[in-house]
């Protein structure tokens, strides 16, 4: 047995199983039921067969009381007879006697015969005459009685006898001559005038009368007595008692039922009665009979358990066949419901394969339309139904997973479609734009788009397409492509809008449409001019204040290919912003679906300081506050522009070279000093050097192969906000240096090559760097970290000039 | 002009150029011209010691007049060698990882230590 077993039996036994709950149950059932019908049947079966026993035992008494009569009659019958045949032989004394020696030979029970007489009554020598025959041995013995020393005229037998008309037993006596206990029985003899002239008395031996009862007894333990009309015993289990008076027993033992019994007795009645006897120390019943044909009586003493012994082996009987019954019963119910729901425990096993996931596992369907049957099916069914659908789910998000890298693919290309989202112009007329674009979806149908110029306008738009996710991105990327397209040529903001209403409405099956704000800013002066196609309209932001730009709006684009669109105008004062943005902002919903709405926007730009960059994230932060965790609604876009005004002198150095190296060094020379004048430090200086050096060199050697005639190279340096931006510009052939792959540093310097490391070293030095090409021109702009400005008298750690 | 070329050619295998000023792509011509003649003249196996102390500015047009210097000296069958590169020189050099590191050196003690040991090794490669 191993270690476990214990406590899973008794798990077992705590946690039985549902066939064992039902077997048991239904025992408890069945002995709830059965029990006391059981009970019921045996108790009347009981009382049957007590009543039965008793009558057994009634009809044995007296069945016993009549083998006592038959015997005891025909004693009697002999004794009358020879009684008889001796009245008509009085006269012949030797007939007598020899009737009576032949008598007591003959009849079996009788051992002696005496006949006496009267006086003179035989014809017979002598006055008194009492012949005596007696059986010893195999012969009969003759003995006198005429000459006892008693006269037997004044015996009790004698008496009793001749007084008995038709003859009566007499009292039990004990021969002391022939050492036998007697019972006997005297008739009277009659002479033919009819008068009693003796008697005939015979003698019988008690013990057959012993041996009736021994052989009726129904039991070892039972005890039979007989009683004659006086009380005595003749009979009895107790040698002594033979011959007592049963009211001397009843007093000698203390029992006065049985007194009792014994007047019943010999009042003649029949009956049983029940008592305790001292004497055997157990409860008995006593049956009684009277002996027919005589005034005796017979008792049979049964104890009380040989009386219902046969009820008590019915019961016990009775009890063990219901026993056996209840178990069998529970044996072939427990293996009944244990078939039945033997399919029930496999299903429950199988059901913790499903639950853990195992799905692959064999199960017998029973044949059977049952419940279990049924369930059974069912249970398949559904096992099959999981793996179907659990392959599908997988297939699905194999499905899903794809569509998920491809909208992220098609988020990115979305991303790359858009300008940078910061867009810093140094230059003489700076300006900073900064914008933000968050769909709701992977990808949404906001842009915004912004070019700058070769005629010195800035041109940026931004739309909203009618619908979200891939159709709106699609529709987002027509629409750019073909703004991009025309937005060198257009002249006005209208004029764009209209070409673009004209490309977007072909093929435009869909009936997708898109509201586009677009503005051209003349970045020399500041003048706006703004066109909308049903889009919200922008705010100016100035320092402290917000307000809208009223802008005459038409209908969406792709509608309509001939809707016209009417142009508006704006003034822009240095240092103010132009704020656009899509209704994802003012439509942005809180929990409770309250809009955000433009007093909120508008709010919220007056509080902010200027720097675009810090506008759009106040404007997203106000909007989360707003929205709370409500989720977005729709795509939100956001554009920021900063007109800085004309760039001061103090702050800005603008130069205009030809492509001439001489001309370099002086301009180099000459930004050193501006750099120098506004305590810029030397290592600062002397990357700006290094890097400007490396532009103008590059565009001077391969820029105009053409011819150096027409050729200007400008540089504007702009100090701003701790920001040093560089902006060159040159009319060469188009050429972006920093698409060159730089240059393997790892080789031996004597190996590499020496082309390129100037732009290296430029990529290097600048913060940021980026290069666009505008028209006909080359346009490059670094940014340098400018470490705060010296105070006076500190040192600027200046190399000594060996000039 | 914005550079001066000092060349001390006292010993024939140990020559010291020093420039003083802005190595730029204007300087640049005038440094290859100055040393064009010295290296010209340098015997077989001598040493080209470039002393930076005074050279406040290089651009990528200086580093590639210095590397025309090196392989010069190396296809003469001599080397050349870097000291006292101040703050900036320094650092471009070392965006562009120009010269192996261990051939610039902070100073002259420096630079005689290693020359010393040269020194030693060509002796012990000529007794083997």
């Amino acid at each position: 047995m191993n270690p476990t077993s214990g406590p899973v039996l008794l798990h077992r036994f705590l946690h039985p199983s549902t066939a064992r709950r039902l077997a048991s149950w239904v025992l408890v059932g069945s002995v709830c039921v059965l029990a006391p019908s059981l009970a019921l049947v045996l108790w009347g079966a009981q009382q049957a067969v007590q009543r039965r026993t008793g009558e057994s035992l009634a009809a044995l008494a007296n069945t016993s009381a009549n083998a006592v009569a038959a015997r005891t009659s025909t004693v009697e019958m002999t004794a009358r007879i020879v009684a008889a045949s001796i009245g008509r032989r009085l006269d012949n004394p030797e007939t007598i006697e020899s009737l009576l020696a032949d008598m007591v030979l003959a009849h079996p029970d009788i051992v002696g015969i005496a006949a006496a007489f009267e006086p003179n009554a035989v014809a017979h020598e002598d006055t008194l005459y009492a012949p005596f025959f007696f059986v010893q041995g195999d012969g009969t013995v003759r003995r006198d009685l005429a000459t006892a020393p008693e006269p037997y005229r004044e015996t009790t037998w004698y008496r009793h006898g001749s007084a008995c008309e038709k003859g009566c037993w007499g009292e039990i006596f004990r021969s002391q001559s022939r050492e036998q206990v007697l019972i006997n029985y005297g008739v009277p003899v009659h002479d033919s005038a009819k008068r009693v002239v003796g008697i005939v008395n015979v003698d019988v031996q008690q013990h057959w009368l012993q041996s009736v009862f021994d052989s009726a007894k129904p039991s070892p333990a039972s005890i039979a007595f007989l009683l004659d009309e006086n009380g005595q015993m003749l009979t009895a289990s107790v040698p002594n008692d033979v011959g007592a008076s049963i009211f001397d027993i009843a007093i000698r033992t203390g029992t006065p039922e049985i007194a009792a019994i014994a007047r019943r007795m010999l009042a003649g009645e029949a009956g049983s009665v029940e008592y305790a006897s001292p004497t055997l120390g157990i409860l008995v019943r006593t049956f009684f009979t009277p002996v027919p044909g005589s005034r005796w009586s017979l008792a049979l003493v049964v104890p009380h358990y040989v009386y219902i012994r046969d009820s008590q082996n019915l019961f016990f009987k009775g009890v063990a066949i219901g026993l056996a019954g209840l178990a069998a019963l529970g044996l072939f119910v427990w293996l009944a419901v244990r078939r039945l729901l033997a399919p029930l425990a496999q299903l429950a096993a199988n059901a913790d394969h499903v639950a853990r996931g195992e799905l692959d596992f064999h199960l017998d369907v029973p044949r059977r339309a049952d419940e279990v049957g049924r369930l059974t099916q069912s249970f398949v069914r559904m096992r099959d139904e999981l793996k179907r659908h659990i392959t599908e789910l997988t297939e699905a998000t194999v499905a899903r997973e794809r569509l998920q890298r491809e909208l992220e693919i098609a988020q990115h290309i979305q991303e790359s479609m858009l300008p940078k989202n910061h867009y810093v112009s140094a230059g003489a007329y700076p300006f900073e734009l900064n914008a933000l674009l968050r769909p709701a979806r992977v990808v949404g149908g906001d842009f915004y788009w912004y070019v700058s110029r070769s005629d010195g306008q800035l041109c940026f738009l931004i739309g909203d397409v009618s619908d979200k996710g891939i159709p709106a991105a699609l529709f987002m990327a027509r629409t750019i492509t073909q703004a991009n397209s025309h937005a060198a040529t257009a002249d006005r903001p209208e004029h764009l809008l209209r070409q673009l209403n004209i490309d977007l409405c072909a093929r435009n099956d869909g009936s997708m449409f898109v509201t586009l704000l677009c503005g051209m800013l003349d970045l020399a002066s500041g003048r706006l001019s703004l066109a909308s196609a049903g889009h919200d309209a922008p705010i100016r932001v100035g320092a402290g204040h917000a307000t809208r730009i009223e802008v005459e709006s038409c209908a969406p684009l792709g509608l309509y290919p001939d809707t016209e669109f009417l142009g508006s105008e704006a003034q822009l004062a240095p240092d103010e912003s132009i704020v656009l943005y899509t209704d994802g902002v003012t439509e942005a919903l809180d929990p409770d679906d309250a809009l955000y709405g433009e007093e909120r926007l508008l709010d919220a730009l007056a509080r902010c300081d200027g720097q675009p960059g810090q506008t759009v994230a106040a404007v997203v932060a106000d909007v989360a506050n707003f929205t709370r965790d409500a989720a977005q609604a729709d795509d939100l876009t956001l554009l920021v522009l900063r007109w800085r005004g004309p760039s001061t002198p103090e702050h800005c150095l603008t130069q205009e070279i030809g492509a001439q190296l001489p001309q370099v060094a002086a301009a180099l020379d000459s930004v050193d000093e501006w750099l120098s004048g506004h305590r810029i430090s030397a290592e600062l200086r002397s990357d700006v050097r290094v890097a400007l050096e490396e532009l103008l060199v590059n565009a001077v050697e391969y820029g105009f192969p053409h011819g150096v005639e027409s050729a200007q190279l400008r540089t504007i340096l702009t100090l701003d906000a701790g920001t040093l931006h560089v902006g060159f510009t040159d009319n060469g052939i188009a050429h972006n240096p920093f698409a060159r792959p730089p240059p393997d540093l790892d080789l031996d310097g004597d190996h590499r090559e020496l082309g390129g490391l100037g732009i290296f070293l430029v990529t290097q030095l600048a913060s940021e760097y980026r290069y666009r090409r505008e028209g006909d021109r080359n346009n490059i702009d670094l940014s340098f970290l400018a470490p705060p400005i010296l105070q006076p008298g500190e040192s600027t750690n200046e190399p000594a000039s060996p000039d | 002009m914005s550079l001066q070329v000092q060349i001390d050619a006292a010993v024939a295998t140990r020559i010291v150029v020093r420039p003083i000023g802005k190595l730029d792509a204007v300087s640049c011509q005038e440094f290859d011209r100055a040393l064009g003649g010295v290296l010209a003249n340098a015997p077989r196996g001598g040493t080209l010691v470039i002393d930076l102390v005074d050279l406040e500015y290089v651009s990528s047009a200086g580093l590639r007049s210095l590397f025309r210097a090196r392989k010069a000296m190396r296809t003469n069958g001599g080397f050349s060698l870097l000291v006292h590169a101040q703050p900036q020189v320094r650092k471009v050099f070392e965006i562009v990882k120009a010269v192996p590191v261990h051939e610039i050196f902070q100073s002259v003690e420096e630079l005689d230590a290693y020359l010393s040991e040269m020194q030693r090794k060509v002796v012990e490669g000529d007794d083997n």
